[in-house]
């Protein structure tokens, strides 16, 4: 059962009800996007990109679980798709944190999340997606494997080592 | 750090970060661009999506358009065809320009759109010429344009209310070299998607390119491009509106300013509002006398109360 009627409409065409799902979601999605990716560059168009895969698969949505998740879920799925296209990630986002502005009201958790991303950018790509959608997304270590289409071994393996690095790289930034 | 610590350090919500901050009218873009990249139709249109009535692309799409065509006066189709062609025309100038250093009055349509990447990547940054040479001949071949207008259901919104200008003068942001190559390559993408006809998806891409380099030559051209888009095959007049505004912003005595004044009273015309339409050929008027289109510009001016 879907709860929130904007679901409904915007799978129905109703524009409006599509707009104010995207304005709702679009913070969440272009973090996630900006967790799985390494820079910023193009965190904008992906988000875009997950947005429109979010849309088309509205109507796919049965109300089972929480709607974030699903949208979670294919959000990671369009951002690995775009970046499997590119077949490359793009640079590291330090100049593009000095270069835009910051609201001061929250400078000390935008901060901690910038660390925690920057740190994220010096993972290997397969560990750090891994470790985004475990922790980030919720997906167990046997739906990972599914997602990224590798052994359940190899992700645990990710996994673990991609806990160790960072673990490793937060403590010497503390 | 255990598991748990990793669970609420990288939980998902809205707050702000780790993405860094977006400006509203890049919100707005960027969730336009995905509206419109996933099939719905334009603001005020019903429903549109998957395989609803105003849904299925450029097909729809033109029919939808086709509704509102016949109501609209000669004038304004001929009016509606010329500002996309002079678009057209003025990008052709530069690129004759780059080549020749000489003012050229028009090249073939085809090619213009084709090298108008390479002419925006030349002459990013710089301030054009006037564009007066080439609306002459957009007019004399505006007959041939395939022009309709927006939907009635616009009547009455506030031109700005889905792109909010930016207060910053477009002087303050130096786009990076790297943003605007990748702005012109979107640029040339939408081109081959609009000679395509495939409207919606030429639309997100010039979109696209604004984002990219907002304040730069190419997102000027894209807006324009866009705004074109909107008011002769998308139905929406508002949008083209907000679109001219924001290139008008971007460089107000650019070469693409006419076309933007001048879109800015045809989008008012397609949206029957009077009050708008007058004040738009005033100012296109007070900014453009010497226009080829000033005459014209007058005597609908004439009629308006």
């Amino acid at each position: 059962m879907v709860s929130d009627p904007r679901i409904t409409a915007a799978a129905s065409g109703d524009r409006s009800a599509a707009e104010s799902l995207c304005r709702e979601l679009l913070p969440r999605v272009r973090n996630l996007v900006r967790y799985l990716v390494r820079g910023d560059a193009r965190v904008d168009d992906m988000a875009q990109e997950a947005l429109i895969a979010v849309l088309r698969g509205l109507a796919t949505y049965r109300g089972e679980g929480r709607f974030e998740s699903w949208v979670d879920r294919v959000v990671a799925r369009s951002t690995f798709a775009t970046l499997r296209r590119l077949r490359a990630e793009t640079q590291p986002g330090a100049e593009d944190v000095a270069g835009r502005e910051r609201d001061p009201g929250d400078v000390t958790p935008f901060e901690g999340r910038r660390e925690l991303a920057a740190a994220l950018d010096r993972l290997p790509g397969d560990q750090r997606q891994a470790l985004i959608l475990h922790f980030s997304v919720g997906l167990t270590v046997p739906e990972i494997a599914e997602a990224v289409a590798a052994p359940f071994e190899t992700v645990r393996s990710r996994l673990r080592l991609a806990k160790a690095a960072l673990r490793e790289t937060l403590k010497g930034a503390a | 750090m255990t598991d748990d610590d990793l669970t609420r350090l990288l939980a998902l919500d809205g707050a702000p970060g780790p993405a860094l901050a977006i400006d509203v009218a890049d919100a707005n873009a960027l969730i336009e661009g995905a509206l419109d990249g996933a099939g719905f139709g334009p603001p005020g249109g019903g429903p549109g999506h998957h395989g609803g009535p105003g849904h299925g692309g450029a097909a729809g799409l033109r029919g939808a358009g086709s509704t509102v065509r016949g109501g609209l006066a000669t004038g304004t189709k001929l009016a509606i065809g010329a500002l996309a062609l002079a678009v057209v025309v003025v990008i052709a100038v530069l690129v004759l320009r780059r080549s020749h250093g000489t003012q050229v009055a028009a090249a073939p349509i085809d090619a213009a759109i084709d090298a108008a990447p390479d002419a925006i990547a030349a002459s990013a940054g710089a301030t054009a010429g006037s564009a007066d040479a080439t609306a002459g001949s957009a007019d004399a071949t505006a007959g041939s344009a395939d022009a309709t207008a927006g939907s009635a259901d616009d009547v009455g919104a506030d031109d700005d209310a889905d792109i909010e200008l930016d207060p910053e003068p477009a002087h303050s942001h130096k786009p990076r070299p790297v943003e605007t190559r990748e702005a012109v390559d979107l640029l040339g993408e939408a081109n081959a998607k609009r000679a395509a006809k495939q409207w919606r998806e030429s639309d997100a891409l010039y979109m696209r390119a604004v984002r990219r380099a907002p304040h730069s030559l190419a997102a000027q051209t894209a807006l324009v491009a866009s705004a074109s888009l909107r008011l002769e095959h998308l139905g929406d007049p508002k949008g083209a509106a907000a679109r001219f505004r924001r290139a008008l912003a971007i460089a107000p005595d650019g070469a693409l300013a006419e076309e933007a004044r001048w879109g800015l009273a045809e989008a008012a015309r397609a949206r029957h509002d009077n009050a708008a339409e007058a004040h738009a050929l005033d100012d296109f008027l007070a900014h453009h006398a010497g226009s080829p289109r000033a005459a014209q510009a007058r005597a609908r001016r004439a009629e308006l109360p």
